[in-house]
């Protein structure tokens, strides 16, 4: 744990080069709380997530990816793993394009803002704002078929980054997230687009 | 929020902002390798293979030097007008571009085809009747006399000197992917320069009332003429291009296909339009007030096709002799005799042009030009012993035992050989 506790230090010291030391320092504080860590592990459905990019109808549309996330929680730090994907198909019997695109990324977060509310005196319901930095890769395999003979083509890995806003609504082991974003590769179209998701999972708290 | 979330955003922003890569397409210019679908040489079948396109200016619209795609476009003062079509490619790890949607792989597949044609003509002198870059319109959007959008259909627009290609909605090849149609619609272009826009016959709607005069007739008989051998030429020319007898197959399997096949069965050499039955067809189309250019845009097909079947063979008469395989695939690059009748062909087109503004109140011959090629034969080695014979076949009554014909005015025709070489000339006597 201590070092992803120190990795988060490293990423906060590397990010907040242009606001002075006092981030450092701050980040480093945080080390101090980690004695009783508010550890989770958070688990998703698989969740939908909207892009909006270039279609082959040639105009720029709403289009639905599916992603499957998981992501651990230290105190107001988070680490996920997102695996992302989504199939396209143009053309016709004799000439058809089936394009697949996947995407991995790696996000860390760190809630800013926590509230907690108590629902009828009983159910505590926690709202919580994480702005987000992610990185990952992203790949397209385009199957080209013409008249009963195909090829396969795989793109090169292109590494993706990103940055946004997760908010949070948390009771019980209930979790419920949605996650703007502002990212960028070299194999979206265009190079970079704003994406929304929605996502519905459990946290378990150890 | 405090210090801490303040200095993350902060962070990622400078991040995003100084890592943002540029979109893949958008730097990516000059000779660049793109999948498409294309014919095998020398087979009446397709297969998909990375091709180069030479001088690209903009992959994300996939415009260079010899191509300029416009979305649904309108056309203005003899052009195009509208907004560029967006490519979507994937590179693939051997380093070609992988179209990702129906409309970038029509995109690359035009572009290259256009840029064979293109150097095709320039190596034959044509640059005068070349655009470069080429205009063309992607799912054109056209209206037809029930106000209702036309599918499943390609042509060449001398208005706006574009190829147009309108939505497809078949199981079949795309049009803008069939190498013989580009072809064949490139080929209007070489002939509304060389031949209809230099005449008054433009491609008008036929109006049986406005059918008055002696002139009239004539005219109307000239522009039926010249419609049917402007689409049989084109299909002699989509032949040229993928050596495909049955090119239209790919995107039309059905009849009209089977009509426009350039196969020759015995039975059907010397066999074409004559000028008797082009009148009384005309006569027919007139007749029937309500359709009238409905029939003669359908009757135009049987005028062209004998045509492209006529050169087609003269064609294959000359690989057999001297067992080389002429297409335009080797044409644009091989210098030489494989060359000559594109030539012939082009000056042909020059010859009925020139003819065409001299004839006011006439018609010309329907079988002008085998005549022309017959004519040529005496000024110059160009037919083979095989060629000539089978030329004479369209300049008369052909008698299989003598090996001569007799032509419309009683004149007898023969096949000579010319003195000190191996040619033969058709020779009227």
């Amino acid at each position: 744990m201590k070092h992803v506790v120190f990795s988060f230090i490293f990423l906060f010291s590397y990010f907040a080069q242009a606001q002075g030391r006092a981030v450092i320092r701050t980040a480093i504080s945080q080390k101090s709380s980690i004695s009783s860590p508010d550890l989770r592990l958070n688990i998703f459905l698989p969740g939908v997530q909207m892009r909006y990019q270039d279609t082959a109808a040639q105009s720029q549309e709403i289009v639905t990816h599916y992603t499957y996330t998981l992501s651990f929680q230290v105190n107001k730090f988070l680490l996920g793993f997102e695996f992302l994907t989504q199939a396209e198909n143009s053309g016709n019997e004799s000439f058809e394009i089936e394009k697949k695109f996947n995407e991995q990324n790696l996000f860390f977060g760190y809630t800013a803002i926590k509230k907690d509310f108590f629902v009828s005196g009983k159910f505590l319901l926690e709202f919580m704002l994480t702005p987000q930095v992610l990185v990952g890769r992203s790949t397209n395999l385009v199957k080209t078929r013409l008249m009963g003979t195909s090829i396969e083509s795989n793109s090169a890995a292109e590494t993706t980054y990103g940055m946004g806003l997760i908010g949070s609504a948390r009771t019980g082991y209930l979790l419920v997230e949605t996650d703007l974003r502002y990212q960028t590769s070299k194999n979206y179209e265009p190079g970079s687009l704003m994406l929304g998701t929605v996502r519905i999972g459990a946290n378990f708290q150890f | 929020m405090n210090i801490v979330g303040r200095g993350a955003l902060a962070g990622l922003v400078l991040l995003i902002v100084s890592c943002q890569p540029k979109s893949p397409l958008s730097d990516i210019n000059g000779n660049v390798n793109v999948l498409i679908p294309k014919p095998i040489n020398n087979s009446t079948s397709y297969t998909l293979e990375p091709v180069q396109l030479n001088d690209i200016k903009v992959l994300k619209e996939m415009r260079g030097n010899y191509a300029e795609f416009f979305y649904a476009p309108g056309s203005n003062n003899g052009a195009l007008y509208g907004t560029a079509p967006q490519a979507r490619y994937s590179k693939s790890q051997q380093g070609f571009f992988v179209p990702i949607d129906m409309i970038s792989s029509q995109m690359a597949t035009i572009y290259y085809h256009l840029q064979n044609l293109i150097q095709l003509n320039e190596s034959v002198d044509l640059q005068a009747v070349t655009r470069k870059p080429f205009q063309v319109g992607l799912e054109v959007r056209k209206t037809d006399r029930d106000q209702t959008y036309e599918k499943n259909n390609a042509f060449y627009d001398g208005y706006s000197d574009s190829m147009l290609f309108l939505p497809m909605n078949t199981t079949e090849l795309s049009l803008a992917l069939n190498a013989g149609v580009i072809a064949h619609e490139f080929f209007h272009s070489i002939f509304y320069k060389k031949v209809l826009g230099k005449t008054k016959l433009v491609n008008k709607t036929i109006k049986a009332e406005e059918i008055r005069t002696a002139q009239d007739k004539a005219d109307l008989f000239n522009l039926t003429y010249v419609r049917g051998i402007n689409e049989g030429l084109a299909d002699f020319w989509g032949w040229l291009y993928t050596k495909d007898i049955d090119f239209m197959r790919m995107s039309f399997s059905g009849l009209q296909s089977a009509d426009r096949s350039l196969g020759l069965q015995k039975l059907e050499i010397g066999v074409y339009q004559t000028t008797e039955e082009m009148n009384r067809n005309i006569e027919n189309a007139l007749d029937n007030t309500v359709q009238t250019n409905e029939l003669l845009l359908d009757y135009i097909y049987m005028i062209g096709t004998p045509h492209a079947r006529f050169l087609r063979n003269l064609v294959d008469l000359e690989s057999q002799a001297t067992g080389s395989v002429v297409s335009l695939k080797t044409l644009y690059r091989v210098e030489g005799d494989e060359k000559k009748w594109i030539r012939v062909l082009v000056e042909f087109l020059d010859q009925l042009s020139t003819e065409l503004a001299n004839l006011p109140g006439k018609t010309v011959s329907a079988a002008r030009l085998f005549e022309y090629i017959g004519e040529r034969s005496l000024q110059e080695n160009l037919l083979t012993k095989d060629q000539c014979i089978f030329v004479i076949q369209y300049l008369g009554e052909f008698d299989e035992d003598t090996q001569v014909s007799i032509g419309p005015s009683g004149q007898k025709i023969n096949c000579l050989k010319k003195t000190n070489t191996e040619f033969y000339e058709a020779r009227r006597f």
